[in-house]
């Protein structure tokens, strides 16, 4: 069979599959089994599934998730997101769409701090969003600037993505980080403006706060009850950049100051601490079984030899140097909607490479922006952790919501690519000081 | 039969309590991890590997709990959109689907854990962990999934024709849990 | 005849096209485009699982390094700590023990590898007066475990992902590894310093599935050994090429050569040696003894 047949086929199968209403993790399982004996008659490759399935299980650097999910998960039942979000209320509560800032800044400060977008997105999904929507915020606006901000945690350093993506194209790491930075924080004031722009437009999507209006001295003291809520933030900022711990270890950390801050100051209990650990099971469940099967997709898809085949074509085209740049930076944006980032990586970046030696392109300006592409990946809908992650602590969101939510950022993300390509300075400058 | 499918339905909270057991130990060992390494000078080895194989429990022990509370996350929108005679008849066929999907990995998977067993495989860890232990979880979900996905099926058959209430009502996870 | 070869790495790191590309192109050769080997990679089986799929027919070849399945036995890993010289090692009789414990896993042992170098340290600051890794914590797999300790130093486990930031940032003091690899993943970027004399040897072993193997012919089966033969010796001259020009590379990167105390330097090769032969021994049971006692019976191995 033709490869084209075969990955459109494995394509709309997968989307037939999911329109069924079968879960996710069930609709990659059953392609998975589709594929295998497709490619061997009989059902013996069933191994490779299982054996991917514990491999990607046991997987320590996907330990984040949890250790973000309590944290999250921690905040929000003690209240110390009510607290924090009373405190910029009594701040700024007469400016509309404030949250949804506050939302953006702490993904991007999360994202900043732990490198993976799920993790945050759910963080950001079981803490921030209950708390949002009860004081009457619009839904699909908040989870669309969860998922916005979350997605920036691969692109600002630390970043693992960077890192691996580094070692792959022969960049610089230590540039590929630093070269995040610039881009990300225009990502982070362009998700800014474009929510201050719709709550300017429709007030109805960011009610005002009656805090605004209380007297100097309560506001102060509103504010003041937030401080130990910045120390948990401060301490997980120092644990990083002081070399003391990983990421991972952080959000750990992060976890046990949170829960002796939160019961002495906030309001945490522990029949609410064993709560918070349930829930963070029960999503951790729900987000790494659709890992663990997904995982082994990709790499039935690799076995097949389809993907291979694809990027052959793609950069055997003969067109113009524009055009290349587009496709090639098209190609991972489509397969991300149904690949797992890493394996993409390891399949484009060495077909890439000659490549880009050939068109003269500046390594560390087109792989930034392949970078950014491939954090878009998380959430381009149909087929997306961070989609996913978020859907996963908001049940009760329909995932077409989550969707539809993502749409608008994934634009902006698009027109900030188109921006970054067309002025190459804003990523090699920062880089061109180390 | 009934008490068949309640030591199922206890087996189940049993096991998700050891999922939440290990997001517990996943967390406190960390966090120890960096205090003996950093303050202590002392890293150990047991820390990380443990973790890895806590991590696992977490994902697998919860997975059954979240077949039976109808908690995997699941594209409706159609499902939601058409008559209610074809939904139901949707809903049967995706169930019947997950069985078999869930039932097979089951089956390959006893047999692997069954030759890590004999064989007496470890994990590629500096502490002697043997695979099996971590592996039999993975079958453990995969059987009682299916199992679950069974049961649902059954009960399109003895319900009226609307889906089970036990799943996608969308209820907060806190209320599901209690 | 098309076969698969499943490998554990990529492209990128540079045994890939000497060992697997090279003996995929070289047997093509001998055979008229009789035997035909598709090349796939980590992307399609993670590196540590992928003994197993080979051995049930999944895949007909594999090339792997003995250290990525010591969770089912440690036998082929023990050739890390045999004397570098394959004629000697083809004449020991060790590849027969070798090859009769995987044939219980339905493995056939086409051949052992050698990349013409060891393994080292990546560090932080240049060894001290103690002349090992006294109060140093360093990252490193189960491989170097005992040596990490025995010099003094505390083991501390990481992905390898983690390496390049755990480096940067302090988290660990260095790294244990084989040489080749500051350069293909960029740590001379946040290590100062390599430690030297190296240690050990890396092998990369090539195995086949035995029924594949059994359904070759008798001919074909002669092209694949001779393949194999060919390649252990050509492909070491061509490595000790590629392992000087990386020697260099790496030092011209500002990776400083530090040198283990004088006490020290003359017992690595032994030390890392019997941190091999405890796990083989304890990994590959009787057969793993035999093949110790058969290495120092033949004066090819640094431990006792
Ligand atoms: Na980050
Ligand atoms: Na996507």
């Amino acid at each position: 069979m033709e490869w084209y047949v075969l990955l459109t086929g494995a394509f709309f199968l997968l989307l037939a599959l999911f329109a069924t209403g079968l879960p996710i993790f069930l609709s990659f399982l059953t392609l998975n089994l589709i594929g295998l004996y497709l490619m061997t008659g009989n059902f013996g490759g069933v191994l490779l599934v299982v054996n991917s399935m514990f491999d990607t299980g046991t997987s320590i650097s996907l330990a984040a998730i949890p250790l973000f999910i309590l944290l999250g998960e921690i905040l929000f039942r003690s209240g110390a997101v009510r607290i924090l979000f009373n405190a910029v209320d009594a701040v700024i509560g007469n400016i509309r769409a404030r949250l949804y800032a506050v939302t953006i800044v702490l993904s991007t400060i999360f994202g900043a701090l732990s490198g993976s977008a799920m993790a945050v997105a759910a963080m950001m999904g079981s803490s921030l969003l209950p708390e949002m929507r009860s004081r009457g915020y619009d839904r699909n606006l908040s989870v669309g600037a969860i998922l916005a901000g979350s997605s920036l945690a691969p692109i600002i350093p630390p970043s693992v993505m960077a890192v691996v993506l580094g070692i792959l194209s022969g960049v610089s790491i230590a540039e590929l980080l630093i070269a995040g930075i610039v881009p990300g924080i225009l990502l982070a004031l362009a998700f800014f403006i474009y929510i201050v722009i719709r709550g300017w437009r429709n007030p109805d999507l960011a009610p005002l706060s009656p805090r605004a209006d209380l007297p100097g001295r309560e506001r102060a003291l509103l504010v003041l009850k937030a401080l130990p809520f910045l120390l948990i933030i401060v301490t997980i900022l120092g644990l990083i950049l002081g070399g003391v711990a990983t990421p991972t270890e952080s959000a750990a950390m992060g976890c046990v100051v949170a829960a002796v801050i939160c019961s002495i100051l906030g309001d945490l209990k522990f029949a609410k601490l064993v709560e918070a650990v349930r829930s963070t099971a029960w999503i951790t469940g729900m987000i790494m079984i659709i890992m663990v099967s997904s995982v082994s997709f990709s790499q039935i898809l690799n076995m097949t030899g389809v993907t291979f085949e694809l990027v052959a074509f793609v950069t055997s085209l003969a067109l113009p140097v524009v055009l290349i740049f587009i496709v090639l930076q098209a190609l991972p944006l489509i397969l991300c909607m149904f690949i797992d980032q890493i394996a993409l990586m390891i399949l484009l970046v060495p077909l890439y490479q000659p490549i880009i030696t050939g068109l003269e392109f500046d390594p560390l300006w087109f792989w930034t922006i392949f970078l950014i592409n491939m954090s878009i990946g998380g959430i381009t809908p149909p087929f997306g952790y961070t989609l996913f992650a978020l859907q996963g602590v908001a049940r009760d969101v329909p995932i077409q919501s989550v969707y539809r939510a993502a749409v608008p950022f994934v634009l902006i993300f698009l027109l900030m690519i188109v921006v970054l390509a067309l002025l190459p300075d804003i990523i090699l400058y920062l880089p061109s000081f180390v | 039969m009934r008490w068949l499918l309640r030591i199922h339905d206890g087996l189940t909270q049993l096991t998700f309590w050891v999922s939440a057991a290990s997001v517990a130990y996943l967390t406190l060992v960390t966090a120890w991890e960096v205090v003996g390494r950093y303050f202590l000078r002392m890293p150990s080895d047991w820390a990380p590997d443990t973790a890895a194989v806590s991590f696992a429990f977490v994902t697998f022990l919860a997975a059954p709990m979240l077949t039976w509370k109808g908690g995997h996350a699941a594209m409706t929108a159609v499902v939601d959109h058409v008559p209610q005679g074809v939904s139901l008849w949707m809903r049967r066929l995706t169930l019947l689907l997950a069985v078999l999907v869930c039932g097979l990995c089951a089956w390959f998977g006893a047999q692997e854990t069954f030759r890590l067993y004999t064989r007496g495989v470890t994990m590629i860890t500096v502490t002697p962990i043997q695979k099996w232990w971590v592996m039999i979880t993975v079958v453990y979900a995969l059987a009682s999934m299916a199992l679950y996905f069974l049961r649902h099926l059954g009960a399109t058959f003895m319900q009226s024709p609307s889906a089970p209430a036990e799943s996608r009502d969308g209820k907060p996870v806190g209320e599901e849990l209690s | 005849e098309d076969m698969t070869l499943l490998s554990s790495w990529d492209e990128s790191y540079n045994a890939v096209p000497v060992f697997a590309q090279g003996f995929a192109e070289r047997l093509e050769e001998k055979s008229d485009g009789d035997l035909n080997i598709n090349l796939r990679g980590p992307e399609t089986v993670s590196p540590f699982e992928q003994l197993q799929p080979v051995s049930t027919g999944l895949f007909d070849m594999l090339f792997t390094h003995g250290a990525y399945h010591l969770g089912e036995t440690a036998m082929a890993f023990g050739m890390d700590a045999v004397k570098d010289d394959p004629v000697a090692r083809r004449e020991s009789g060790i590849y027969e023990l070798i090859d009769a414990h995987y044939q219980d896993r339905n493995l056939k042992l086409i051949g052992v590898f050698s990349a013409a170098s060891g393994y080292h340290f990546l560090l932080s600051d240049p060894i001290g007066e103690d002349g090992g890794l006294e109060g140093r914590k360093i990252r490193a797999s189960g491989t170097y475990h005992d040596m990490v300790i025995e010099l003094g130093g505390s083991v501390v486990t990481m992905p390898a992902s983690d390496i390049y930031s755990a480096l940067d940032r302090g988290l660990v003091d260095g790294a244990a590894w084989p040489v080749f690899g500051a350069m293909d993943y960029k740590w001379y970027e946040v290590a100062d310093y390599m430690t030297r004399p190296t240690f050990g040897v890396t092998n990369l072993t090539l195995f086949m599935n035995l029924d594949s193997w059994n359904s070759l012919t008798e001919d074909q089966q002669a092209l694949v050994e001779e393949t194999a033969r060919e390649l252990e010796i050509e492909g070491r001259e061509h490595f000790e090429k590629l392992w000087a020009e990386e020697d260099q590379a790496m030092q011209d990167a500002g990776l400083e050569i530090t040198e283990f105390g004088p006490d020290v330097a003359g017992d690595v090769n032994a030390i890392f040696a019997s941190g091999v032969w405890k796990q083989v021994r304890a990994k590959a049971g009787e057969d793993g003894a035999e093949f110790h006692d058969l290495a120092v019976e033949k004066g090819l191995t640094a431990a006792e």
